[in-house]
């Protein structure tokens, strides 16, 4: 479970980038965080990571407050960045092995990490080609498998699917929904308001630090989310003018 | 978890080109920079062994003022590793008692071909410092940007492991990487000598190169940090090589010249020119004073001496008369204590003048330790005995040898001996009749016969000498009783004391630094 109460943080230089950001998400649920670029997507997830230091409410993983327990908070959560280059010289295997042993997975063997791949759907010939080699698709695939590795009960994806073909971000969605049965809490901050459609359980908007809106799928099945979502973006635009 | 990233670290490492790079680069330079200083402590040597025997030539006399013994430095094997100011000083200084040593004689430098252009130092040292922190910047200019760059450093710190142990897994890891190119540096370094049987290195030299590998590591490690620290503090991988290499050039070349430069400037020393000037105007002095003294003495009989050698500090003479004899005497009683005095009226000119240059040398010293690598070129000069500390030393123990030998003739009253001067028995003296009696076998019996002739060219009455006029016969003396000159070189817990200071400042610069980095590291943005 992932919990945001009144996280709130302020750059050195004034920004405020997240404005007490409320929010829960459940077991068993995908929550989707649009937001235009410069919205505070990335600074939740930052904040969710202990990455930077919150100016003021805090963020819970599983319950633990990420400040006070960043090491005990990590272990219950798994991360895909946006673009992940990872370790070019590595193999794909290697590049699995060395961040599961960081993730508390010290027995998995060679057959459970190509067992892993098989499922993101890499092709066989590349578990043991120098990362170097793929393409950003394949990478970011990699990377997915690297936060499936870890087993973790929540997921935070940050733009995934940037940068992906429009099959590769269908099966990454694919992957995300069974993990969705498997009980985990997702987090998936993005602009790519088609996908969030498809498989979001719950989908909030972010404008300027602030979740100016929330909206279950049933609710959003119903209005049309991408006005809503568009008249957001005017808004900026118009504001921005 | 930190020996897992310093695995991944070394992995990562071996498998960039650099890694390649800094082995070719010390394969090519070290043998190369070895092979020079052999060769260059071979010419040594050379220098010193026929510098000896001259020296063991020179060092015999036939009466007392003409011992002024050469005494000769053994070049130390240790300066392969480290050349240090050796090559500019000479290894020589010949004991007089109208001269106090200031400096030795015989550079190197004046012996080599003057019209080759003087190349950078390529002692081991020198090339072991250009390619430890070449090769440390390498590896660490990047050590906190480049795992952002690639965002693997968000994926690791997504996981239970604090940044603490990222850091220092990284660190362990790229040490571990250079480590090696070290130990085979060294390792090379001493297969090398191996194959050249006449380098012989003592128990104590032997200690001294184990000093110098872990003062190497100090400073391997020391490198590192401030790569860390420059990677700490910038976000791109780019600005921290172009810092990176700004230090490298500032530390490795710009400081060091720039010290001596301003050493100069700021401590102004006369010109040797100038300062022989005065030497020469109390030496002046001192000719003077004597040669008034020797007016006072009254007349000898006859100033004829059938064979005398003259030069250094002294005449060696044969057959002369009682009188002369006996006024030469008189005259070294007073001229040999008033020449020592005149010694000490030099030094103090002397004195001021190497102070000088020591007090330059100090300043220059002190202006580049601003520099880390000068830091440990100095140690490791101090542990080569290849610095200036080791030639004062020198110095000190010639310049102290010199006073027990003065005191020696002093306690034996050598300077109112004959022997002092002459081998004759002082029972064979003659007046100047009995002289013109013996040389002209009797043919003329007193010296008024002979000066009656007025002849000038009175040598052609000359017929007959005894044997001990000739000085070329004196058989030379036994100087075994005489103090003797034994070069008490520093003991290693003297150089460790002296390089300890340097290691200090090192081992506290690194603490320093990665304590900053550390800091910067915790609040290092990763994205
Ligand atoms: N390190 C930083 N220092 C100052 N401002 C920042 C920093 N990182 C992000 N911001 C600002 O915070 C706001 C939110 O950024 P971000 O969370 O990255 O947006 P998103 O991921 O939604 O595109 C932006 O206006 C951005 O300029
Ligand atoms: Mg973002």
């Amino acid at each position: 479970m992932l919990q945001a109460i009144d996280l709130t943080k302020r750059y050195e230089d004034q920004q405020l980038a997240l404005d007490a950001l409320n929010l829960e998400i459940k077991e068993g649920e995908i929550f989707f965080l649009l937001g235009a670029n410069g919205a505070g997507k990335t600074t939740t997830i930052n904040l969710f990571l202990n990455f930077i230091e919150p100016t003021g409410g805090k963020a819970l993983i599983n319950g633990i407050d990420v400040t006070k327990e960043p090491l005990e908070s990590k272990k219950y959560v798994s991360y895909v960045s946006e673009n992940v280059m990872l370790y070019g010289n590595f193999t794909a295997r290697q590049n699995l092995d060395f961040f599961a042993k960081l993730g508390g997975k010290p027995n998995l063997t060679k057959e459970d990490y190509y067992m892993r791949m098989r499922e993101v759907g890499l092709q066989e010939e590349a578990f043991e080609k120098k990362l170097k080699t793929f393409s950003k698709g394949m990478r970011q695939k990699v990377g997915l498998t690297i936060a499936i590795i870890k087993d973790a009960p929540n997921i935070l994806l940050d733009e995934p699917t940037a940068g992906l073909d429009p099959k590769a971000a269908a099966e990454l969605m694919q992957i995300l929904v069974n993990l969705k049965r498997q009980g985990k809490s997702i987090l998936m901050c993005t602009h790519d308001i088609f996908r969030a459609k498809n498989i979001a359980d719950r989908v909030g908007i972010m404008k300027e630090g602030r979740l100016v809106m929330v909206r279950t799928r049933s609710e959003f099945l119903e209005d049309d989310l991408e006005k809503i979502y568009m008249n957001y973006m005017q808004e900026m635009v118009i504001e921005n003018r | 978890m930190i020996l897992r990233i310093a695995t991944k670290e070394l992995y990562h490492n071996i498998t960039t080109p650099r890694f390649i790079t800094g082995f070719v680069l010390s394969l090519l330079l070290i043998p190369f920079s070895i092979v020079i200083s052999i060769n260059e402590y071979k010419s040594k040597i050379n220098v010193f062994q026929t510098e000896q025997k001259q020296a063991d030539i020179e060092n015999q006399a036939n009466v007392y003022s003409a011992y002024r013994p050469v005494i000769v430095k053994k070049p130390t094997p240790l300066s392969i590793f480290a050349r240090g100011v050796s090559y500019n000083l000479g290894d020589r200084v010949k004991i007089l008692f109208g001269d106090i040593p200031m400096m030795s004689e015989g550079k190197a430098e004046s012996r080599d071909n003057p019209f080759l252009n003087r190349f950078f130092t390529f002692d081991f040292i020198s090339v072991l410092i250009i390619i430890i922190s070449l090769m440390s910047f390498l590896f660490t200019y990047d050590i906190c940007t480049w795992e952002r760059e690639t965002g693997t450093l968000k994926i690791m710190l997504s996981n239970p492991v604090s940044r603490a142990s990222v850091l220092t897994g990284k660190m362990l890891g790229t040490f571990l990487t250079l480590l090696p190119m070290l130990l085979f540096s060294y390792g090379l370094c001493i297969l090398v000598i191996m194959f050249f049987p006449f380098i012989h290195f003592t128990s104590s030299e032997w200690v001294r190169i184990g000093l110098i590998f872990l003062l190497s590591v100090v400073f391997l490690v020391l490198f590192m940090i401030i790569g860390l620290f420059v990677s700490s503090r910038v976000k791109h991988s780019g600005t921290a090589i172009v810092i990176c290499l700004v230090l490298w050039v500032t530390f490795l070349f710009i400081i060091p010249n720039l010290a001596n430069y301003s050493a100069k400037s700021f401590v102004k020393v006369r010109s040797v020119e100038n300062l022989n000037f005065d030497i020469q105007e109390i030496d002046k002095e001192f000719y003077m004073k004597f040669v008034e003294y020797n007016q006072k003495l009254p007349k000898a009989d006859w100033n004829m001496t059938w064979m005398v050698i003259g030069g250094g500090e002294g005449n060696r003479i044969a057959g002369a008369s009682q009188s002369y004899f006996e006024k030469e005497r008189l005259m070294n009683i007073f001229r040999e204590p008033l020449r020592i005095d005149y010694a000490d009226k030099k030094w103090s000119i002397r004195k001021v003048y190497i102070t000088k240059l020591g007090k330059q040398e100090k300043t220059a010293q002190y202006l580049s330790f601003l520099s880390p690598s000068e830091i440990f070129k100095k140690s490791i000069n101090s542990l080569c005995a290849t610095g200036a500390e080791s030639h004062y030393r020198f110095l000190d123990q010639a310049r102290k040898y010199r006073e027990d030998l003065i005191r020696y003739y002093k306690e034996n009253k050598f300077f109112s001996s004959y022997l002092y001067f002459t081998q004759q028995d002082p029972k064979s003296f003659m007046t100047a009749d009995e002289m013109v009696n013996t040389l002209t076998n009797g043919e003329i019996k007193t010296l008024a016969d002979l000066n009656a002739k007025n002849d000038p060219w009175v040598f052609k009455y000359f017929k007959n000498s005894p044997p001990d006029w000739d000085i070329n016969v004196w058989k030379f003396m036994d100087l075994s009783q005489f103090p003797q000159f034994v070069y008490q070189p520093a003991k290693v817990s003297n150089d460790i004391e002296d390089s300890l200071l340097q290691i200090g400042m090192l081992t506290t610069l690194a603490l320093i630094l990665f304590y900053f980095s550390y800091r910067a590291f915790i609040r290092y943005d990763v994205r």
